[in-house]
This record gives C-alpha cells, structure tokens and sequence, in this order.
C-alpha cells in the first residue's frame, strides 16, 4: 500500500483546478490581460467617450445629458469655423518651425556626441536637463526671460539697439518666442533618441567607405542618413505629435495673443470646452486633430520609409 | 454521444478567448469605476458611495445626518481664490472652529485655475468643496444649470445673515437672480483709479474723487509719458487678450455711456460709443502706456506701478491697500475710474447643490460666521474688500480708511458688472479675443466691435 505525502495530495488538488484553465487559456492572454483592461480604462474608454460626445451637444454647466445631434459639432465648430482654422495654421507654423529646429539642432548634437571627447558624460547630462522641467515652469521662465520690463532678452538686444522689440505683442515675435521655448526643451529629446540610433549604426559600410575613400561629408549622405531613416521618421513623428499638442506654454506665456496670433488647437479646444463650456463642439474639434494626427504619421511614415535600406 | 464545445469532460465550463476577453475587460471597468466613485471627498469621512444628485445626498452610506446642523460632519473644505480676503479669513478661522463642531480647510487656487476646478467639481456626483466662491462672469451658467442651492429659506431662518445690508450693486451682481439669493456677496473687486499725487502735482493733473474726464485722463498719460522720457509712463495698462483687456476697456466704454449688454440683450453694436471707446483705449496704450502693454495682464502691470514707473492704473480698489507698503505707497491715491462709472468685479459665497444636507447645513454655518456682522466688520479692519452699507458707514472703519471707503463707496453706488447672464464667461472672452485684434492691428476697431457684437449675439440668442 502506498501512502501519499500531503504535498504531493496539494499539488495534485492544485493540478485538478489550474490545468483546465491552462489548457484553455494560453498563459500569453492571461498575462496580457490586467495590462489591457487597464489600457482600455485609460486610453479606449476616453477616446470612445470623446468619440460619443462630439456627436452630442453637450454644455458642461447646463445640460444633465448629452443630447444627440448628428454632426452638427463637426460642421459648426470645425468646417465652418473661421477660429479653428486660424488654431489649425497657427499649430502648423508652430510644429514645422519647432520641430525643423528641434531636428537640426538635435541631430547635429547626436553628431558631435556620437564622437568621443572629453567631458562627453558631462556634457550629455547638462544637455539633457531641460527635458525634465513642466512645460508651465518653462513657459514662465521664457515670459520672465522675455519680459519687457525685467527681461535678460530685451536687456542684452538693448546693447545693439533691440531692446524694444515687443516680444509678447508682435504676433510674429510672440510665436517666435513660444517655438524658442519648446526648442530649449525638447532639443535634448531629439538628441536622446537620434544618438540611440546613430550607436546602433553598423561599423562595416563606414569601414569600406573609408577603404575606398570617401569623404566625411560623403559618409554622412550615403551612408549615415539612409541608414538612419527609419529612427529620423519615428522621432519626427513622436515629436510632431507632441507638439502639436502645445498648450502649456501658451497657457503662461500669450494666452493665444496678441489677437488670434498664437492661438493653437489644444487652447482653442480647451477654451471652447472649459471658458465657453460647449463640451460637444471641443470633443468633435478634438477627434478632428486625432484624425489628423493619425493621418500625417501614416503620410510621414510612408515618405520617410521610401528608399533603399541597409541589409 | 457528443460532447458539447463549452464544457470539459468533468462538467467544467470552457471559457471562450472571446467571452474571457469581455468578462475581464468588463470587470476591470467595473474595477476601476468602482474606485472613481469610492474614493471619498476628504470631507471628514461621509462614506458617500453613491452618484445622487441635488440637495438630499443621494447614495449615502455616512453617518445618518439627513438633517439638523452640520451633525456628523467633521470637516468642511471651501474653495477660494488666493488673494488678500482669502488670507485674512485663514487667519480668523481659530475663532469659527473653536465654536463649531467641525474643522474648516480653506483651499486657495490661483484665478486661471479656478473655473474648470470649480465646474467639474460642480458637476460632479459629489463635490469635494462643501463651500465655494463664485465669480461674476460664472453666476448665470451655475445658476441656469442648478449647480449652486437657492438660500432664500436658510436665510429667512437665520438670526445672522441679512441681505439688506449688502450694497445693491453687489447683491444684484453676486446675490439674487430673479429674485432669488443664491449667493452671498463675499468681496467686491470694483475698479478704480490708483495714481501717483506726487506725479499728479508736478505735471499739474487734477484728480478728482469721483473721477476724471476719460478726454482729460488721456491727455495726462500722453503728456507725462512724453515729459519724463523712456523710463516712465502715464497708465499702467493690461491689455492681455481675455478678461483683463474686456475689463480694462469697458471701463472706456461705461466712460462713452456705452454697454455690453442691456438685460440679456446685446447693445454692444447699437451705438458708436463701444468704437470711440475702443479708440480711445487704442490711444492710451499708444500714447501713454509702454508698448509691451499690449500684451501685459495684472502682474506685469502692477510691477510696472509699484516700481514707480508709471503715474496711475486701473485696478481693483483694494490694490490701494496691496501697494501702500511698497515704494510709491506714500504717494498713492485713489479715484473713481475716468468717467466715474467703473466695472462690478464681485465674488459670492455659495454652496454646491451637489452636497449632502448635513453637508449643506455644516457649509451654511461656516457662510453663517464669515457673514456675520461681527466678522465682515473685522475682516473690514484687516484691510479686506466691503460689500455692505454698514461696513462702509461704520465710523470705526472710517477712521481706520478716511480716504479709501468714500471712493469705494462711490465705486460701488454704481459700478456695473461685465455679463454675468448664461454664456458671460464666452461673451467676456469673445470680446476680450476682438479688442486684442485691433488693438494688435489686425482689425479696425470698427470691424472689432461688428464682429464681438454678432458672435455675443449668438451666445446670447439674440
């Protein structure tokens, strides 16, 4: 007669209850799952209920229920909207402006960093620091820097006979200011990420680039920018993203002034659905810039991924 | 015999990836809305857990305090803007608390952040602030939408609260609407006239109580910003788009007996005075004020006053008492705007609809003390902003601000506020959004006011 240990008993209780529950469902869902419910809660439940509410109208201190109204909000507050697009062209000018300077400044910076040199540590960390400051302290600090009265800007421009250039009442100068300050501290981003891929670059085609003679520059342009293609269009891509949902700086530094001037899409959505309250009209604004987001990162992959690849 | 697809041989139910699928993203909603509506409001630990809305706390799981006082209550938390009333009654709060039975948590947010806060929280299941403060500009939206609870009864029921004694101004701008109390007065940002006496002798400016001539102000900007060079300037103007541009300027058009509005209508277009007043505001900033002033909003404008670089501002009445310890403070006077009538800033105590009666009650002892008598007299002597008749004829505070409470009562006897009707807060920005266009010169202030007057009149319905 054979006696069972209780261990052996426990495993074997323990094998009746999980082994039908593994067979039928694959250890990669369960694992899966507690990460997607709380996706769907903080990403799809939100998107869906933007998505619902701009087929609504829906006033944030008077209505008890959105009521439904077709697409309306998408005519009214998007197609036949004079102010939308006046916040759609402004984001445009922001986001090519910012995000083109970004780029070169960056990937120059990637470049002088890819090199060795001393202090290369020391310089990558202070490089890196502005990235980690709120968008609101950086968009006071560049009103304090810019300010008329008190600014260190408008001091040192006064020294060449500038110091009264109105950095906040010019419309071109105000939204100079504000690409200035996303520059400052989303430059080091670009670099992050530009300096990743250059290191993850092949040394093969650099050494038969040499072995035949090429030039420095000629490396670059044949050999470097292809192969760096795929990491230029994800990182363009995330940054385009990013700031065309510049709202912080605008906030403390113009509040959209002077005029219309720097008014962009994310402050005009806030304005129409937190000062004007009409919640309808900001969800169907909102999805529009969705669409458009997704749209230019399918059009921008598709061109940036055009051509030859390394293999 | 076949087996059927959904159970295993023992009997046990097979789960479809499907089905599985459903069922834990399904929980995990219910999961994660069973948290949001959990989560308690810091209040003292009503246990509310339910999403009721309105005056009787529906979906209380608390302490069973449906009536009577603020029984059960151990907290209360006000909202409130973080001005200089805000930090005189935070420093009289010992005297509430020792008396009450709760504690009170003042919670101070600066202005920008104010409305959204307030809202949402409103529009909440429950609010987490059991008292809030409302502005002008708000009180038709939260009114129209049931979001703040009718007093009328409380009031009629109580020994310290008296709606006679507020100044009309104020009670019709932050108190009754159609007749009746929502709000009780809290503070009054009327806008005056603050100049330099020093600045004004010198140049030969004469600067009555009750005023200048809006023609007679211009040309004193213009003429002591061209006398004293670079470095100093006539007005200390705020033309930031949005509220502070429609709140300097209408002051120039109360100046050209003009208005936004005429009960609900929009008259804003109806006349030429809103485009002479807007002209008008044009020269000053040309003239008389730095040309960063196009851009500047109340910080920068202050600094500008307080520095000593600039002869007068218009600004809230109380900034008299803000700017007396700073340099310029010996030499600081007050006025009436140029034109005399000036635009109504007001504040009003309220308490959320969404709360609980117990925490209604407690909510409504708390505007009991703070509006008593007594306690408006002594917030009054700390330097805080008067809102009623016996504060600004107390002899004792007249003492303390021979100078100061005529103005302000001057101010107050017939300052009118900027649209405080259902969309006031839209119709404030949408004419602040128009001015700042002309003033920027991409519009004539002619097409400025055309355009403000047909986009409030569709705010307005009109």
């Amino acid at each position: 007669m054979s006696t069972t240990s209780p261990y052996r008993r426990f495993r074997r209780s323990l094998n009746r209850v999980y082994a039908p529950i593994e067979n039928r469902l694959p250890t990669g869902w369960v694992l899966l799952t507690p990460a997607s419910a709380l996706l769907g809660f903080v990403v799809a439940i939100p998107l869906l209920t933007a998505l619902a509410l701009s087929f609504t109208e829906y006033n944030l201190t008077l209505s008890t229920f959105p009521t439904f109204v077709g697409i309306q909000n998408y005519v009214q507050g998007v197609v036949t909207d004079g102010q939308f697009l006046n916040a759609l062209i402004n984001t445009a000018v922001f986001v090519v402006a910012a995000v083109s300077l970004e780029f070169l400044l960056g990937f120059g910076l990637a470049l002088l960093l890819w090199e060795k040199f001393p202090g290369r540590g020391i310089f990558r960390a202070v490089l890196l620091t502005p990235m980690f400051i709120a968008p609101v302290a950086v968009g006071l600090m560049f009103r304090f820097i810019f300010n008329s009265q008190m600014g260190v800007m408008p001091e040192l421009l006064g020294f060449v006979g500038l110091g009264d250039l109105g950095w906040f009442t010019d419309p071109t100068l105000a939204m100079l200011v504000i690409v200035l300050g996303d520059v400052w501290q989303w430059t080091p981003y670009m670099v992050i990420l530009l300096l990743a891929g250059l290191q993850a670059l092949p040394s093969e085609p650099y050494e038969a680039a040499r072995i035949d003679g090429a030039s420095s520059f000629e490396q670059f342009y044949e050999i470097t920018l292809p192969l760096m293609r795929p990491v230029i269009a994800a990182t363009l891509i995330i940054r385009i993203i990013d700031a065309s949902k510049v709202f912080a700086k605008i906030y403390t530094m113009t509040s959209g002034g002077p005029g219309v001037a720097t008014e962009t899409l994310a402050w005009y959505i806030y304005k129409t659905g937190f000062q004007s309250y009409h919640l309808g009209i900001a969800a169907s604004q909102s999805v529009t810039v969705l669409l458009m987001i997704i749209g230019l990162g399918y059009v921008q992959t598709y061109v940036i991924g055009q051509g030859d690849e390394y293999a | 015999m076949a087996r059927e697809n959904s159970a295993t041989s023992n009997g046990t139910k097979r789960i479809g990836r499907r089905e599985f699928l459903a069922g834990s993203s399904t929980a995990g909603v219910a999961l994660a809305a069973g948290c949001a509506g959990t989560g308690g409001n810091g209040n003292g630990g009503e246990g509310e857990t339910g999403n009721g809305n309105g005056n009787g706390g529906g979906g209380e799981t608390g302490n069973g305090d449906s009536n009577g006082g603020g029984e059960g209550v151990e907290e209360i938390t006000v909202m409130m803007e973080n001005v200089y009333d805000t930090t005189i009654i935070q420093n009289m709060i010992d005297d509430f608390e020792s008396d009450a039975d709760f504690s009170v948590t003042i919670e101070a947010f600066p202005y920008g952040t104010m409305n959204e806060t307030i809202t949402t929280q409103l529009r909440s299941s429950s609010s987490n602030y059991d008292v809030i403060i409302v502005d002008n500009p708000w009180v038709g939206n939260f009114v129209e939408g049931e979001l703040i609870q009718p007093l009328d009864e409380r009031i009629e029921n109580s020994d310290s609260i008296s709606t006679d004694v507020y100044v009309d101004s104020m009670w019709n701008t932050v108190g009754a609407v159609d007749g009746t109390a929502y709000m009780l007065p809290f503070y009054n940002y009327g806008l005056s006239m603050l100049y330099r006496e020093d600045i004004a002798e010198e140049h030969g400016v004469e600067v009555p109580d009750d005023g200048m001539e809006m023609a007679d102000y211009l040309e004193a900007c213009a003429q002591i910003t061209e006398d004293t060079g670079d470095d100093f300037y006539g007005a200390a103007m705020q033309a930031q788009r949005g509220y502070k541009i429609t709140e300097e300027w209408t002051n120039y058009l109360y100046a050209e007996d003009g208005a936004i509005l005429d009960g609900g209508n929009v008259v804003l277009g109806e006349d030429d005075s809103a485009v002479s007043a807007l002209d008008n505001y044009i020269e000053n900033l040309d003239t008389g004020a730095p040309d960063a002033a196009e851009g500047w909003g109340f910080n920068q404008a202050r600094q500008l006053m307080q520095n000593g670089n600039a002869f007068s501002m218009i600004t809230y009445n109380w900034m008299l008492g803000r700017l007396s310890d700073t340099e310029v403070g010996d030499n600081l006077a007050i006025a009436e705007v140029p034109g005399s009538k000036s635009v109504l800033g007001a504040w009003g105590w309220a308490i959320p609809s969404n709360l609980s009666e117990a925490r209604s009650n407690a909510a409504w002892e708390f505007l009991e003390w703070v509006e008593s008598p007594e306690t408006r007299k002594a917030r009054c002597m700390e330097g805080g902003s008067p809102t009623s008749t016996d504060t600004l004829s107390d002899d004792e505070l007249l003492n303390e601000f021979p100078e100061y409470y005529p103005v302000v009562e001057g101010i107050l006897s017939d300052a009118e506020p900027l649209p405080s009707i259902v969309g006031g807060n839209e119709m404030i920005q949408t004419v602040g959004t128009q001015l700042s266009q002309a003033v920027a010169g991409n519009k004539s202030s002619q097409q400025a006011i055309t355009d403000a007057t047909s986009q409030l009149q569709d705010i307005a319905g009109n």
